[in-house]
Formats: C-alpha cells, sequence, structure tokens
C-alpha cells in the first residue's frame, strides 16, 4: 500500500539554481543505487523519484554540507536547468530543502540514465562528520 | 571499520524529515525495533541512528551522534561470525 507524499506548494525552482544529492559510495552516480534509491520512493508514495536538496538562501550549500550531507563524504552537484532540459521535473517533497527529482512519465530507466548523463560536478564535503571510533 | 546494520540511502527522507530504510535490507532483521539505537547508511555516508518506527517493511529512524549512541552501549562489537 502505498503512501501520501506531501508535495510542498513552492514556485518553481529557479533555472540557475543548485541542487546537491550525497554520495552513496565510491562509485560516483552508480545506476544501481538510483535505481534502488528510486525503487524505494516507488514503493512508498507511488511515484519514482531520487532525493535531492535544493540550495537558495536559507539553505546555501555551506550549511547543507554540515546539515543534510554532514555524514557524506562526498555530494554531486547539478543546475537545475541542467535537469529540466532533460525531462526531468523537480518536485517539492516532504520537508523543506527536500525535493525529488522524477521523469515526466514516471520512466524509472530514464530517469536513471538522464540524472546520470546530466552535467554535475562531484564535490568533496569539507564538513564531514565520519565520527569513527 | 564500521559494520553497517542498515543499509540505508540518508538522503531519503519522509515527510516528517525522519530516514527510510528496508527492513527486509537489514542485516539482521530481528534486531530492529522502536528505539534501538544501529549503524544505518553507506559506505560513504551512515550514522548511528535510533529506530523510530517500523511499518510494514519500512525503518523509520533519526541520526544521532556517536556520544549519544555510546549511551546505550558499547560501540564496538564483534562482527557477526558466519552461520
Amino acid at each position: 500500500m502505498t503512501r501520501t507524499r506531501l508535495r510542498r506548494v513552492e514556485p518553481t525552482p529557479a533555472p540557475d539554481q543548485v541542487v546537491l544529492r550525497g554520495l552513496l559510495g565510491a562509485a560516483g552516480l552508480d545506476s544501481a543505487e538510483l535505481r534502488q534509491a528510486a525503487g524505494l520512493n516507488h514503493d512508498l508514495y507511488g511515484f519514482y523519484g531520487v532525493s535531492v536538496w535544493l540550495t537558495d538562501g536559507a539553505h546555501p550549500a555551506e550549511t547543507l554540507e554540515r546539515t543534510k550531507l554532514v555524514k557524506f563524504d562526498r555530494y554531486v552537484q547539478f543546475v537545475v536547468a541542467d535537469l529540466t532540459a532533460r525531462e526531468l521535473e523537480l518536485w517539492a517533497t516532504g520537508m523543506s530543502p527536500q525535493y525529488d527529482v522524477v521523469h515526466g512519465q514516471d520512466d524509472l530507466d530514464r530517469l536513471v540514465e538522464e540524472l546520470r548523463a546530466a552535467p554535475h560536478q562531484v564535490r568533496l564535503n569539507p564538513q564531514v562528520d565520519r565520527e569513527e571510533h | 571499520m564500521i559494520y553497517i546494520d542498515l543499509p540505508a540511502d540518508l538522503n531519503t527522507e519522509d515527510d516528517r524529515g525522519l530516514n527510510i530504510a528496508r527492513r527486509s535490507d537489514a542485516v539482521d532483521p530481528a534486531k530492529l525495533s522502536p528505539g534501538a539505537v544501529l549503524v544505518a547508511g553507506a559506505s560513504g555516508a551512515w550514522s548511528w541512528a535510533v529506530i523510530d518506527a517500523i511499518e510494514d517493511d519500512y525503518v523509520y529512524f533519526h541520526q544521532i551522534s556517536g556520544r549519544e549512541a555510546s549511551q546505550h552501549g558499547p560501540l564496538i562489537t564483534p562482527l557477526p561470525r558466519p552461520a
């Protein structure tokens, strides 16, 4: 049984805004990881979506590095226009500044392919907290 | 070496801001219960976590610091042995 996903009513992100997503492993934007993330979202909420964080004045990258991304060694950075130019959409879901990247036709294969093909930069998180013991 | 109890994508949050994982992905699903402290995440991003709820095949949890986790018990345990 799928759950209802909260969609916030917010202005459409500007083309030059930046979105960030933490990388789970050393492989960068790994197809299997993206499929797994989108599949979990589908099973929960009924649509394929990959969680990202939208930067804005209230949530600059430096803040997200020490909050939502604080456990990530590395993260990937996209520009909104590079996603929306590829049949991808950004849905404001859950709590701000979370967004889901979705494919316009809810196609899992295209979602993963287009997300990986979109121009992006991998960045080290200088504020990572690994808490090694 | 960190030992991940509950594989999870720490980018993923529900409407309450809780992280989510599949119960069936846990190394030992029998150890999962509300209030349990464990390590959740992946090799590139993991955290100590407390389970808030388990619903169907989904585990909802929030991240905590190592200091907070240590208050629940030792953080270093032997690796599980293969059966």
